[in-house]
């Protein structure tokens, strides 16, 4: 190659190159959007302190370290999550010497409305009162979602939206310590 | 030589007419890029060679364009995913409002098309082709343009739009023409060359940078540094942290209001009544925002006030490098509710509800008991089970069981109605009295983009006046052996406009050597 040919080819590797970053740094950007407010596997979870409406305790997630944790964010008006509850709640009876503890975030309702819920479908696990904050910081904008958190603090499992509920043992038992 | 295209007989370069058939031989010179090739048209070497002249193409670069304008038009047949109702999955949303064609629709990519990475590759496409033909041609013109000599072969010249062979016999006077018509004139020997307006030549290429800018400034738009858009509903009294913002900033509305065109306003009674309820002039929140200190989602934060504002419907408030639009709104969620007991002595006693977080259990002053056995904030009918759709109290409805010594009755009670479930009616229960509050829809939006987005359009139509209200014009005058001169002009656009101009010289000078 003549030294003009050789600067041209090298000034249209590099044009070329330049534009190619572009557009794979924005085809990265758009398929990894709205994920990013989302909490994945893999990912440490993020700590939060709410209630617990069954004992008036603050349960801090960080502080349950050791134990494996299923997190799941509920209302008493959302249909999945009435065929989630009790399934949740045989579940912890059966897991309960294993180390795995159920919590299960409510989107702020009224205790009323909470205490008649628990009571309809005999619950005796950890309900949480949110107050917007930690629903916004697992970026859950549906219900119902649940996270299944390893002893270490990490996510080992993520549910957006229902449950396969004949899977619940295979995923709990991921995070058995 | 140049060979007649009729009956083949061999012709000198610069002959204007065949010498055998008479037939104009003279075809006029493609002056675009002065003539000479450009460089991605030389012959191709590597790979990298043939991506740049597949890009460098205008043709490939009008397929790419027509193609990008087709799938942008074809996104605007069914909503987009981020416009279909709440609560509805685009599954279900796309098959049953559009058939087969909205689950292809979904299939393909279609709802949520301008923010898919094959709709931004397809813009990078366009940038690349657009960035790629520029390089290619604008290189080679510059260039051609600063070297240019002015004395040029006779066979250029003939193949210019305006050809003329004149006598000139006073040369200071059509010079002092030329000049005074704006051309720069340069000199080699006896030759001339006059050259006005070659800015307009780089028009394409300022408008090409225009829209470069407002393809990166898409790009960047991507980035939340750079673009944020958050929506939050905060009801009156409350604080609620704003999305995706790491739990940094909360917003208090302080105050909801709305102001209605009054219903006996002469200008405009007939169209309220026409209309048939209220119509809103401007609604406007009074709000704080805060900074939150570092804390654990979850719990009560330390808040520090940054701003204190109003923003109403075109007067945003600017806080912590947002911009905070008010952008909707609920009226009239039900904040209370005040129930009027009777018992059977016909004896009454009130009690309010708060609905946000009912007391259980209610003494009653005529003796009575009421004990909330359950509450639905946003009641309706699910076939004959009542059930709540949210957890707002939009529609509120109570489960009561009153009592008095040994009889109880349970009734359902709403704003408008009680209905007893025990069959028995001994004691009469109603809403007389509510309060309501307001729901205030904010917008929190961060756009850095903008001010990229303007830069390239002023860019963009610069480049297109720069283009479009002037032309580059060229006279050359060549002095032939017989002493007359060769005339050839050049325009890149407004051919006859030129020609009158250059008549118009000539004639000037012309009439001058008359008088």
């Amino acid at each position: 190659m003549t030294p003009i040919r050789k600067r041209r080819f090298i000034v249209r590797l590099t044009v070329l190159a330049i534009l190619a970053c572009f557009v794979l740094i924005a085809c990265w950007q758009l398929l990894g959007e709205g994920k990013a407010s989302k909490v994945e596997a893999g990912q440490q979870t993020p700590d939060f302190m709410l209630k617990d409406l069954q004992t008036g305790q603050e349960f801090k997630l960080s502080e349950k370290r050791g134990k494996g944790v299923i997190v799941n964010f509920w209302a008493t008006y959302c249909e999945p999550c009435k065929q989630e509850m009790p399934l949740f709640e045989k579940a912890s009876h059966t897991y309960e010497n294993k180390d795995v503890i159920f919590a299960a975030v409510n989107v702020d309702e009224s205790s009323v409305v909470i205490e008649r819920f628990l009571d309809l479908y005999n619950l005796s696990f950890p309900i949480l009162l949110d107050n917007g904050q930690v629903m916004e910081a697992y970026g859950v904008d549906a219900l119902p979602a649940t996270f299944f958190i390893s002893a270490d603090g990490t996510v080992s499992r993520t549910v957006y939206g229902p449950l396969e509920t004949e899977r619940l043992e295979e995923y709990v038992d991921e995070i058995v310590p | 030589m140049q060979k007649c295209s009729i009956c083949k007989h061999e012709n000198n370069l610069d002959s204007e007419r065949c010498h055998n058939c008479g037939n104009v031989l003279i075809e006029k010179l493609d002056m675009r890029y002065e003539g000479a090739d450009r460089r991605s048209q030389q012959r191709t070497q590597t790979i990298i060679d043939k991506i740049w002249r597949f890009f460098a193409s205008v043709r490939n670069g009008m397929y790419i364009l027509l193609l990008v304008l087709l799938i942008t038009a074809i996104g605007t047949i069914l909503p987009q995913r981020a416009y279909i109702p709440i609560g509805r999955t685009p599954q279900e949303f796309y098959e049953s409002e559009y058939g087969v064609f909205g689950s292809l629709y979904l299939d393909l990519g279609f709802d949520q098309l301008y923010s898919s990475w094959w709709y931004m590759t397809l813009l990078g496409l366009l940038g690349a082709s657009i960035l790629i033909a520029s390089i290619d041609r604008f290189f080679p013109l510059y260039r051609a343009l600063k070297l240019q000599p002015v004395k040029r072969k006779k066979h250029f010249l003939i193949r210019q739009v305006y050809v003329r062979y004149k006598e000139i016999s006073n040369q200071e006077r059509l010079l002092k023409q030329i000049r005074g018509r704006g051309y720069r004139i340069r000199q080699n020997g006896e030759d001339y060359l006059a050259e006005k307006n070659r800015f307009a030549r780089w028009g394409p290429y300022v408008n090409h940078i225009g829209l470069l800018l407002v393809l990166l400034a898409a790009f960047l738009r991507l980035f939340p540094y750079f673009y944020q858009d958050e929506f939050v509903w905060i009801r009156d009294g409350e604080t609620a942290v704003v999305p995706d913002t790491d739990q940094s900033l909360f917003i208090k509305n302080e105050q909801f209001s709305v102001d209605t065109y009054e219903n006996d306003d002469p200008k405009f009674e007939a169209a309220i009544e026409q209309e048939g309820r209220s119509i809103p002039k401007s609604f406007s929140t009074d709000i704080i925002v805060y900074k939150a200190e570092d804390h654990i989602a979850g719990e009560t934060p330390d808040l520090d006030v940054l701003n204190q504002m109003t923003v109403s419907v075109n007067h945003p408030g600017k806080a912590a490098g947002f911009t905070i639009y008010q952008s909707g709104y609920q009226l009239n969620e039900f904040s209370s509710l005040t129930l009027r007991t009777e018992n059977e002595e016909g004896v009454t006693a009130d009690f309010k509800i708060d609905t946000e977080n009912p007391q259980a259990d209610y003494e009653l002053d005529n003796g009575l008991q009421a004990k909330l056995v359950d509450y639905y904030p946003d009641y309706q009918l699910d076939g004959d089970k009542i059930i709540t759709a949210t957890k707002f109290p939009r529609n509120p409805g109570f489960v009561f069981d009153i009592s008095e010594d040994n009889h109880t009755e349970r009734l359902f009670i709403a704003i408008d109605e009680a209905v007893s479930k025990t069959g028995t009616n001994n004691y009469s229960v109603r809403a007389v009295d509510y309060d309501t509050h307001n729901v205030t829809g904010l917008s929190v939006k961060r756009d850095l983009t903008l001010p990229v987005f303007l830069l390239g359009g002023l860019i963009f139509m610069i480049g297109l006046i720069q283009g479009l209200y002037w032309q580059h014009r060229r006279i050359w005058l060549q002095r032939q052996a017989d002493g007359s001169y060769l005339i050839a002009g050049h325009t890149n656009k407004h051919t006859s406009s030129f020609e009158r101009e250059m008549d118009r010289i000539f004639d000037i000078c012309d009439k001058g050597e008359s008088s």
